[in-house]
Parts: structure tokens; C-alpha cells; sequence
């Protein structure tokens, strides 16, 4: 069976409170994405909505535990288990995230940052590489949110990421809201950042909620997408173009209509931008 | 590749409880303490560890109190790394942590429960099988049954204990407020997949017997001895027909001829 189409639309972030609701509701959605890892079983019921939310709707599959930055070798495990469900759910987008997680075998289960050096870069490329040919198809790597800077690094992260997505070939999923929480914490320009992306290389954008934490932002995911992030967002779509969009939500679930609400906002600033590049008013 | 390991090694190990010290060496503070920085990323930690755990052992949890669970969860991610980018590994050593934690002593029964906990989570992910060809099986001429080999779906878990693991678990999950009745004895229990749920059950003797031998790819016939001749000729035929009903026999096959 052929992939569904991926159309120029918003989707949302499924997460199993969700999961009766949509397959009853089928609310319009251009796709929906889910963590590649809460399907990593071998059965079962969680994999039965996967078949039957794959019929409804484009899929994209959102791994947070392949940890590409780590100076470990890659997990043939967790490789494997990844390819067999891209094998099985053909899904429209494979992602994964800039970071590390494991070390010696101990995984911290969390997206760790990488520091900024070319060999941190070379590194992680080559394994994005590595993946790529595995799964005979392109990722998308997700610029992740963060809450230090090591000693080491030597460029700004939006070189670090331009460095990685040039070295390896892959594609950039571009969460908006990471970029305007590490711009707030790390005191840098976020359209400085916006102006560095090649438009060429994105192919999805991320929305998500933070929260004020004790030094700075947090990327919780628990709340609605800022206003400071929807005008970025309507930045990033008059700079880098329109692309399939979606609404993450992962703690403190709200009811589905929250999410779908937010979706459509994202929806509605899509076709927006696009007619706005038809009208010609823009690059 | 030598300084991006190097400085994942510093930083996993200033993520371990107590090594504030060893935080400032790789990080830039920016403002901040170097060492509320890797805080954060220990909370962080901290929490997703605790999360896992509470979700495979919701049992455990409200038989010990957050409080207790959160300080164990703790003891136990410092005794048990995670070894997988897949969190549903995670907790597979609990039962037998609790076993060896001094401070969960005072409830004997907590492993058994934690063991049929994660039974459950086991049950719930294991492979997709069967069902089973009941004509095919009825199309089994009488000479040859006794060397059928009944094969059990592969979401079966069997968990037997000294204590009711099965009552105190029903009796500690919503909305049951965790009052025990009956009286204490021993369970064997007995966990597989119907459709898309996990059931429990509490088994006799036999059944368990008769499940294991199964589990341990016997013949109908030498499952007729372990579960004893007697209960055997009045219950194999039911007992079978219950665990084909329940979908936690998924297939079989006939044994070949014994040269």
C-alpha cells in the first residue's frame, strides 16, 4: 500500500487518552503524529489503533529514545524495532531529535543537548546517515529545547543544526517553540536564528506550550501554544514557507477539542501564509 | 568522536544524585549556577523514572503511599540504569529490588505484587496470535490427540505466590479502597490478553498445571499427566474449552510418530 499523502495542513500529537475519541470523532486533520517508542511492542491493543488510525489519517512517527548524539554505538534494538514499525505503518514523516540520551549502555531517557562543535556535528551526522540507509528514506531532526550550554561549544545552535542537516542530508523539523525558549534562556535573537534556517531543508514545524520555570522558560508541553510563539511561528512561515504543522501536547492532556482548537489556529495561519506567497507578497 | 564521549561520561555522572561538584565541569553558567542547570536535568530524570514506574506498578504505588513509592522508585533507579531508549523496559528488576529493600520488608507480599504487575505490562505488549482452527483441531483423528501440542498465546503469564496477589490487587485498584476480603491463602495466577484487555484470574492446582505443562510445549497427553489422571478425566475437556474461549490457546500442532 502506497503512503497517504502528507497535505500543506496542521495535525496533533495522539496520545492514548486520545485514542478513542479521534477513531470515533475523525476530526479533519491533515496528519497526526505519534512517539515512535509507545508502539515499540510486539502486540497488542496500542498497535490495533495504530492500524486504525493509519487508515484515517497520515501518519508521523516522532522517536524520543533513538539518541542520534550519543558517542555510543547506535542500538540495533532499538533500530530495529523503529524499522519494523516504519516497515509496517509506512508513515508520511520519520523524525528524531538533536540530542544524546545514553552513555555506556545507562540511558537517561530525556533529550539531552549535544555542544556545538564541528565534531559533535560530524558525529551526529554520520549516524543520521547511518539511519537514513537503514531505513531507505530521509528523517527530520528536531531542534530540541534547552536549559544549558556546555563549556565546549564553539558556534551558535543554529549553526550546530545548519552544520548537522547539511552533513547528513536529512531534514529539519523545525519546533518553533524550542526555538523561542532557548532564545529566552540563552539570551540570543530568535529571528537571527529564523533567518539562518535554508528554507530548502525544513519539512515540518512543531507548536508547542512552555511554562515559567525557575531560571528562565520550560518546553512542557502541558499548556497552549504563546502568542510570542504564534508570531514567531507566522514568522517562520513568511521566511521559510508553509509546512505541515502540528500541536504537541504530551503532559496534563486536555480535552481533545483544546488541542483541535489549537490545530486549527495553526491551520488557519497556513493557508494564510500560502495565500499570501500566491498573492505574491511574498519571497 | 574522544571529546563528545568524554563530555557525556562528565555529564551522566554529574546527573547522579549527590554529584553537584562534578556539574561545573562541562557546563557554562551564563548567570546561572552550573549546578541548577544539571538539577534541572536531574528533576527531570527523577520524575521520568518515578512516571514509569508508577504507571507499570499503580498497585505497588497505592499499597505503599507516594511518599514510600517515590523514595523507592528513587533506590531503585540508582540500583537499575535504564538500558533502553524504550521506557516500557523500564522496571523489569522492581520485584526482585523490593525483595532486597530493607524498608519494604514490612510488606511481605509487595514483590508478588510486583510481580503480577509486571505480568500485566508484559501480557499487554507480548505478540499478536492465533486464533485458534477449532475445526481443524476437532478434525484431529482420536489416535492421534493424545500427541497434540496445544500452543498458548503468547500474552500467557503465570504468577504464583504465597499471598492472595491477585485479591489484594483487585482490592487496591479504583474504586475499591484496598479493603481485603476473605481470607488470606496463596494464589496462582494466571494473566492473558482477551481481545484488547489484560485478564487476571485465579487458578486451581490443576489448571496451573496443566497451563505449564503447556507453557513447557507438552503433548495433550503428558499435560494429562501433570495435571494428574484423576482431575484430568473430569476437568481437561472443560478447562481446555475455557482457555480456547478466553483466546489463550492460539494454536496447536501433532506431535510427529515416536520411531
Amino acid at each position: 500500500m502506497a503512503r497517504a499523502a502528507l497535505s500543506l495542513g496542521a495535525g496533533i500529537g495522539l496520545r492514548e487518552p486520545h485514542h478513542d475519541e479521534v477513531l470515533a470523532r475523525r476530526p479533519a486533520l491533515a496528519f497526526v503524529e505519534v512517539h515512535s517508542e509507545n508502539f515499540f511492542a510486539d502486540g497488542g491493543p496500542a498497535l490495533a489503533v495504530l492500524e486504525r488510525v493509519r487508515t484515517l489519517y497520515p501518519l508521523s512517527l516522532h522517536g524520543v529514545g533513538l539518541s542520534l548524539g550519543s558517542a555510543d554505538p547506535l542500538d540495533e534494538r532499538h533500530l530495529a524495532k523503529l524499522e519494523g514499525l516504519v516497515r509496517r505503518f509506512e508513515p508520511a514523516l520519520v523524525s528524531e531529535h538533536l540530542s544524546w540520551s545514553s552513555i555506556d549502555g545507562r540511558h537517561a531517557n530525556d533529550l539531552l543537548p549535544l555542544p556545538h562543535t564541528l565534531e559533535a556535528a560530524a558525529h551526529v551526522a554520520g549516524r543520521i546517515a547511518a539511519v537514513q540507509e537503514r531505513l531507505g528514506r530521509r528523517i527530520l531532526v528536531e531542534n530540541v529545547s534547552r536549559y544549558l550550554d556546555f563549556e565546549d561549544s564553539r558556534m551558535p545552535e543554529w549553526e550546530f543544526v545548519m552544520e548537522v542537516v547539511r552533513r547528513s542530508g536529512c531534514l529539519l523539523l523545525l519546533d518553533v517553540n524550542n526555538v523561542h525558549v532557548n532564545a529566552a534562556n540563552h539570551g540570543f535573537d530568535a529571528h537571527r536564528y529564523l533567518a539562518a534556517i535554508d528554507p530548502a531543508c525544513v519539512a515540518q514545524y512543531h507548536l508547542g506550550g512552555h511554562e515559567a520555570g525557575a531560571f528562565g522558560l520550560v518546553d512542557t508541553h502541558a499548556a497552549k501554544v504563546a502568542p510570542a510563539v504564534w508570531s514567531l511561528f507566522r514568522e517562520s512561515l513568511a521566511r521559510i514557507g508553509p509546512r505541515p504543522t502540528l500541536v504537541e501536547w504530551d503532559a496534563a492532556l486536555p480535552a481533545l477539542d483544546v488541542l483541535l482548537d489549537e490545530a486549527c489556529s495553526a491551520e488557519a495561519a497556513l493557508r494564510e501564509a500560502s495565500a499570501a506567497r500566491a498573492a505574491g507578497a511574498l519571497p | 568522536m574522544n571529546g563528545l564521549a568524554r563530555l557525556q561520561r562528565a555529564f551522566a555522572v554529574a546527573l547522579e544524585e549527590g554529584r553537584d561538584a562534578d556539574a561545573a565541569l562541562a557546563v557554562r553558567g551564563a548567570g546561572v549556577a552550573p549546578e541548577a542547570r544539571v538539577a534541572f536535568y536531574r528533576e527531570s530524570l527523577r520524575i521520568q523514572r518515578h512516571d514509569a514506574l508508577a504507571a507499570t506498578y499503580p498497585v505497588v504505588r497505592r499499597l505503599v503511599g507516594e511518599a514510600f513509592f517515590r523514595a523507592a522508585a528513587g533506590r531503585y533507579a540508582a540500583a537499575h540504569p535504564s538500558r533502553s531508549g524504550d521506557l516500557n523496559l523500564y522496571g523489569d528488576a522492581f520485584a526482585e529490588f523490593l525483595a532486597g529493600d530493607a524498608p519494604a520488608r514490612a510488606l511481605p507480599y509487595l514483590p508478588d505484587v510486583a510481580r503480577l504487575e509486571w505480568a500485566i505490562h508484559e501480557s499487554a505488549r507480548a505478540a499478536d496470535a492465533g486464533p485458534l482452527d477449532g475445526a481443524a483441531l476437532a478434525a484431529v483423528p482420536a489416535e492421534r490427540q493424545p500427541a497434540v501440542r496445544l500452543a498458548l498465546h503468547p500474552s500467557v503469564r503465570l504468577v504464583a505466590s504465597g499471598h492472595p496477589i491477585a485479591a489484594i490487587r483487585a482490592a487496591n485498584l479504583p474504586p475499591r479502597d484496598g479493603t481485603m476480603r476473605g481470607h488470606w491463602h496463596p494464589e496462582r495466577v494466571f494473566v492473558h490478553r482477551e481481545a484488547s484487555a489484560v485478564r487476571v484470574r485465579v487458578v486451581d492446582a490443576a489448571e496451573w498445571a496443566l497451563v505449564e505443562a503447556l507453557r513447557g510445549g507438552a503433548t495433550l497427553e503428558e499435560a494429562v499427566q501433570a495435571m494428574g489422571e484423576e482431575a484430568a478425566r473430569s476437568r481437561l475437556a472443560d478447562t481446555l474449552a475455557r482457555l480456547a474461549a478466553e483466546g489463550a490457546i492460539a494454536g496447536f500442532s501433532v506431535a510427529a510418530d515416536r520411531a
